[in-house]
Protein backbone atom coordinates (compact mmCIF):
# COMPACT_ATOMS: atom_id res chain seq x y z
CA UNK A 1 0.00 0.00 0.00
CA UNK A 2 2.50 2.24 1.04
CA UNK A 3 4.37 1.40 -2.03
CA UNK A 4 1.15 1.97 -4.26
CA UNK A 5 0.82 5.34 -2.29
CA UNK A 6 4.22 6.22 -3.48
CA UNK A 7 4.21 5.33 -6.88
CA UNK A 8 1.21 7.59 -7.38
CA UNK A 9 2.89 10.38 -6.11
CA UNK A 10 5.51 10.26 -8.07
CA UNK A 11 3.22 9.84 -10.87
CA UNK A 12 1.07 12.49 -10.16
CA UNK A 13 4.48 14.66 -9.46
CA UNK A 14 5.99 13.84 -12.83
CA UNK A 15 2.54 14.62 -14.71
CA UNK A 16 1.97 18.44 -12.73
CA UNK A 17 6.00 19.08 -12.57
CA UNK A 18 5.28 22.62 -13.44
CA UNK A 19 2.70 23.34 -10.97
CA UNK A 20 4.89 22.40 -8.13
CA UNK A 21 8.04 24.01 -9.40
CA UNK A 22 5.68 27.03 -9.19
CA UNK A 23 3.97 26.08 -5.79
CA UNK A 24 7.55 25.72 -4.67
CA UNK A 25 9.02 29.01 -6.02
CA UNK A 26 5.81 30.71 -4.44
CA UNK A 27 6.50 28.93 -1.21
CA UNK A 28 10.07 30.12 -0.56
CA UNK A 29 9.46 33.78 -2.11
CA UNK A 30 6.41 33.75 0.78
CA UNK A 31 8.98 32.21 3.53
CA UNK A 32 11.71 35.23 2.38
CA UNK A 33 8.94 37.95 3.00
CA UNK A 34 8.03 36.42 6.18
CA UNK A 35 11.51 36.43 7.31
CA UNK A 36 11.95 39.80 5.90
CA UNK A 37 8.38 41.25 8.01
CA UNK A 38 9.98 39.93 11.17
CA UNK A 39 13.32 41.86 9.92
CA UNK A 40 11.75 44.69 9.14
CA UNK A 41 9.56 44.73 12.64
CA UNK A 42 13.15 44.87 14.37
CA UNK A 43 14.15 48.00 12.76
CA UNK A 44 15.56 47.05 9.11
CA UNK A 45 14.53 49.16 6.02
CA UNK A 46 12.28 47.12 4.05
CA UNK A 47 14.72 46.62 1.51
CA UNK A 48 17.93 45.85 3.52
CA UNK A 49 15.70 43.46 5.08
CA UNK A 50 14.42 41.45 2.07
CA UNK A 51 18.26 41.32 1.27
CA UNK A 52 19.00 39.65 4.57
CA UNK A 53 16.19 37.66 3.94
CA UNK A 54 17.25 36.29 0.92
CA UNK A 55 21.00 36.16 2.58
CA UNK A 56 19.93 33.87 5.56
CA UNK A 57 17.54 31.78 3.40
CA UNK A 58 20.58 31.07 0.86
CA UNK A 59 19.02 28.05 -0.39
CA UNK A 60 16.73 29.24 -2.58
CA UNK A 61 19.59 31.30 -4.62
CA UNK A 62 21.00 27.79 -5.13
CA UNK A 63 17.56 26.15 -6.09
CA UNK A 64 17.05 29.40 -8.62
CA UNK A 65 20.38 28.18 -10.18
CA UNK A 66 19.36 25.16 -10.88
CA UNK A 67 17.04 23.93 -13.27
CA UNK A 68 13.50 23.28 -12.79
CA UNK A 69 13.94 19.87 -12.83
CA UNK A 70 16.94 19.89 -10.68
CA UNK A 71 14.58 21.88 -8.18
CA UNK A 72 12.07 18.92 -8.49
CA UNK A 73 14.80 16.47 -7.48
CA UNK A 74 16.58 18.11 -4.93
CA UNK A 75 12.93 18.19 -3.32
CA UNK A 76 11.83 14.68 -4.05
CA UNK A 77 15.26 13.26 -2.86
CA UNK A 78 14.98 10.83 -0.51
CA UNK A 79 17.79 11.34 2.04
CA UNK A 80 17.86 12.15 5.66
CA UNK A 81 17.57 15.85 6.31
CA UNK A 82 18.55 15.18 9.79
CA UNK A 83 21.78 16.87 9.20
CA UNK A 84 20.02 20.00 8.79
CA UNK A 85 20.16 20.36 12.27
CA UNK A 86 23.16 21.75 13.03
CA UNK A 87 24.49 24.77 14.20
CA UNK A 88 24.73 27.25 12.01
CA UNK A 89 28.83 27.07 12.27
CA UNK A 90 29.08 23.43 11.52
CA UNK A 91 26.06 23.78 8.51
CA UNK A 92 28.58 26.33 7.08
CA UNK A 93 31.48 24.25 7.26
CA UNK A 94 29.68 20.97 5.82
CA UNK A 95 28.35 23.32 2.73
CA UNK A 96 31.96 23.80 1.46
CA UNK A 97 32.30 20.03 1.82
CA UNK A 98 28.80 18.42 0.13
CA UNK A 99 30.11 18.72 -3.28
CA UNK A 100 30.94 15.26 -3.87
CA UNK A 101 30.54 11.47 -3.21
CA UNK A 102 32.56 8.65 -4.21
CA UNK A 103 30.79 6.12 -6.49
CA UNK A 104 31.60 2.75 -5.26
CA UNK A 105 30.51 1.10 -8.46
CA UNK A 106 32.82 3.09 -11.02
CA UNK A 107 35.98 3.97 -8.08
CA UNK A 108 35.18 7.40 -9.27
CA UNK A 109 34.09 10.68 -7.20
CA UNK A 110 31.40 12.44 -8.58
CA UNK A 111 29.24 15.74 -7.92
CA UNK A 112 26.60 15.42 -4.99
CA UNK A 113 23.54 16.20 -6.16
CA UNK A 114 21.98 17.06 -3.02
CA UNK A 115 21.91 19.96 -0.72
CA UNK A 116 22.15 18.34 2.51
CA UNK A 117 24.63 15.34 2.29
CA UNK A 118 27.10 16.40 4.26
CA UNK A 119 30.19 14.62 4.49
CA UNK A 120 31.00 16.34 8.37
CA UNK A 121 34.91 15.15 9.05
CA UNK A 122 35.58 13.46 5.82
CA UNK A 123 39.31 14.49 5.30
CA UNK A 124 38.74 13.06 1.44
CA UNK A 125 35.94 15.66 1.18
CA UNK A 126 38.70 18.28 0.97
CA UNK A 127 39.95 16.62 -2.39
CA UNK A 128 36.50 17.64 -3.83
CA UNK A 129 36.59 20.76 -5.73
CA UNK A 130 33.88 23.15 -4.89
CA UNK A 131 32.89 24.23 -7.56
CA UNK A 132 30.63 21.39 -7.51
CA UNK A 133 32.29 19.82 -11.43
CA UNK A 134 32.46 16.22 -11.92
CA UNK A 135 35.54 15.11 -10.47
CA UNK A 136 35.81 11.55 -12.75
CA UNK A 137 38.82 12.42 -14.44
CA UNK A 138 40.19 14.88 -11.51
CA UNK A 139 40.42 12.73 -8.70
CA UNK A 140 40.67 9.14 -8.17
CA UNK A 141 40.14 7.14 -4.92
CA UNK A 142 39.85 3.70 -4.09
CA UNK A 143 38.43 2.56 -0.80
CA UNK B 1 31.45 27.22 23.43
CA UNK B 2 27.68 27.15 21.65
CA UNK B 3 24.14 26.93 23.35
CA UNK B 4 23.13 25.00 20.40
CA UNK B 5 22.80 21.37 20.69
CA UNK B 6 24.11 18.39 17.83
CA UNK B 7 21.27 16.71 16.94
CA UNK B 8 21.08 13.11 15.61
CA UNK B 9 20.19 12.58 12.72
CA UNK B 10 16.91 11.75 11.36
CA UNK B 11 15.04 13.82 14.34
CA UNK B 12 14.38 16.55 11.82
CA UNK B 13 11.34 14.70 10.56
CA UNK B 14 9.75 14.18 14.25
CA UNK B 15 10.43 17.64 15.05
CA UNK B 16 8.47 19.19 12.47
CA UNK B 17 5.21 16.54 12.99
CA UNK B 18 5.93 17.90 16.66
CA UNK B 19 5.61 21.66 15.50
CA UNK B 20 3.04 20.87 13.63
CA UNK B 21 0.84 18.50 15.38
CA UNK B 22 0.58 21.82 17.77
CA UNK B 23 -1.46 23.46 15.13
CA UNK B 24 -1.29 24.55 11.24
CA UNK B 25 1.53 26.71 10.75
CA UNK B 26 3.42 27.95 7.16
CA UNK B 27 6.92 27.09 7.05
CA UNK B 28 8.96 29.70 8.38
CA UNK B 29 6.55 29.39 11.40
CA UNK B 30 6.98 25.55 11.71
CA UNK B 31 10.81 27.04 11.76
CA UNK B 32 10.25 29.78 14.62
CA UNK B 33 8.04 26.96 16.29
CA UNK B 34 10.70 24.46 16.95
CA UNK B 35 13.16 27.31 17.57
CA UNK B 36 10.28 27.93 20.33
CA UNK B 37 9.39 24.80 21.71
CA UNK B 38 13.04 23.99 21.83
CA UNK B 39 14.14 26.72 23.85
CA UNK B 40 16.17 27.82 20.72
CA UNK B 41 18.48 25.03 20.93
CA UNK B 42 18.02 23.44 17.77
CA UNK B 43 18.07 25.70 14.63
CA UNK B 44 17.34 24.23 11.21
CA UNK B 45 18.76 25.42 8.78
CA UNK B 46 16.12 27.21 6.30
CA UNK B 47 16.62 25.92 3.02
CA UNK B 48 16.43 22.20 4.65
CA UNK B 49 12.99 22.32 6.58
CA UNK B 50 11.02 21.87 2.32
CA UNK B 51 12.36 19.47 1.39
CA UNK B 52 11.91 17.47 4.53
CA UNK B 53 8.10 18.95 4.48
CA UNK B 54 7.89 17.18 0.86
CA UNK B 55 8.63 14.36 2.26
CA UNK B 56 6.40 14.33 4.85
CA UNK B 57 3.49 15.40 2.48
CA UNK B 58 4.60 12.61 -0.10
CA UNK B 59 4.34 9.89 2.62
CA UNK B 60 0.97 11.14 3.77
CA UNK B 61 2.00 12.02 7.39
CA UNK B 62 1.11 15.98 6.39
CA UNK B 63 -1.16 17.62 4.28
CA UNK B 64 -0.87 21.10 2.38
CA UNK B 65 -3.16 23.75 1.79
CA UNK B 66 -2.57 27.43 0.65
CA UNK B 67 -4.04 30.28 3.15
CA UNK B 68 -3.37 33.66 4.70
CA UNK B 69 -1.10 34.01 7.23
CA UNK B 70 -1.20 36.56 10.25
CA UNK B 71 1.12 38.71 8.40
CA UNK B 72 -2.08 38.89 5.70
CA UNK B 73 0.71 36.65 3.23
CA UNK B 74 -0.62 34.11 0.94
CA UNK B 75 1.59 30.92 2.75
CA UNK B 76 0.97 27.01 2.53
CA UNK B 77 -0.42 25.41 5.41
CA UNK B 78 0.36 22.50 6.79
CA UNK B 79 -1.59 20.32 9.39
CA UNK B 80 -0.88 16.63 10.76
CA UNK B 81 -2.92 13.36 8.97
CA UNK B 82 -4.17 10.30 10.96
CA UNK B 83 -1.19 8.84 9.55
CA UNK B 84 1.05 11.48 10.89
CA UNK B 85 -0.36 11.72 14.51
CA UNK B 86 0.04 7.87 14.38
CA UNK B 87 3.48 8.31 13.26
CA UNK B 88 4.18 10.76 15.61
CA UNK B 89 2.72 9.17 18.21
CA UNK B 90 5.63 5.88 17.70
CA UNK B 91 8.36 8.06 17.17
CA UNK B 92 7.87 9.93 20.12
CA UNK B 93 7.53 6.39 22.37
CA UNK B 94 10.95 5.34 20.60
CA UNK B 95 12.59 8.32 21.26
CA UNK B 96 11.67 8.35 25.21
CA UNK B 97 12.64 4.83 24.90
CA UNK B 98 16.48 5.72 23.50
CA UNK B 99 16.56 8.75 25.90
CA UNK B 100 15.80 7.01 29.08
CA UNK B 101 18.23 4.15 27.87
CA UNK B 102 21.19 6.44 27.35
CA UNK B 103 20.33 8.25 30.74
CA UNK B 104 20.28 5.10 32.42
CA UNK B 105 23.35 3.78 30.95
CA UNK B 106 25.15 7.38 31.57
CA UNK B 107 24.21 7.78 34.85
CA UNK B 108 25.37 4.07 35.59
CA UNK B 109 27.91 3.62 39.11
CA UNK B 110 30.59 1.15 38.96
CA UNK B 111 28.81 -0.43 42.53
CA UNK B 112 25.77 -1.25 40.09
CA UNK B 113 27.82 -3.37 37.63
Amino acid sequence: MKLLDSLRFRIATFFQRSQINAEMEEELRSHIQHRADDLERSGLARAEAERRARIEFGGQERFKRGSPGRIRRQFCRDSDTGYALQPARVAQVSRIHNHCRFDAGSGNWRERRGLWGIERDDPSAAECAPGGKPLRNRARKRI
Amino acid sequence: MTDQAQILPGTLDLLILRAVSLGPMHGYGILLRIGQISANALLIEQGALYPGLFRLVRQGLLKASWGTSDNNRRAKFYELTAAGRKRLREETDNWNRLAAAIACALSAQPEEI
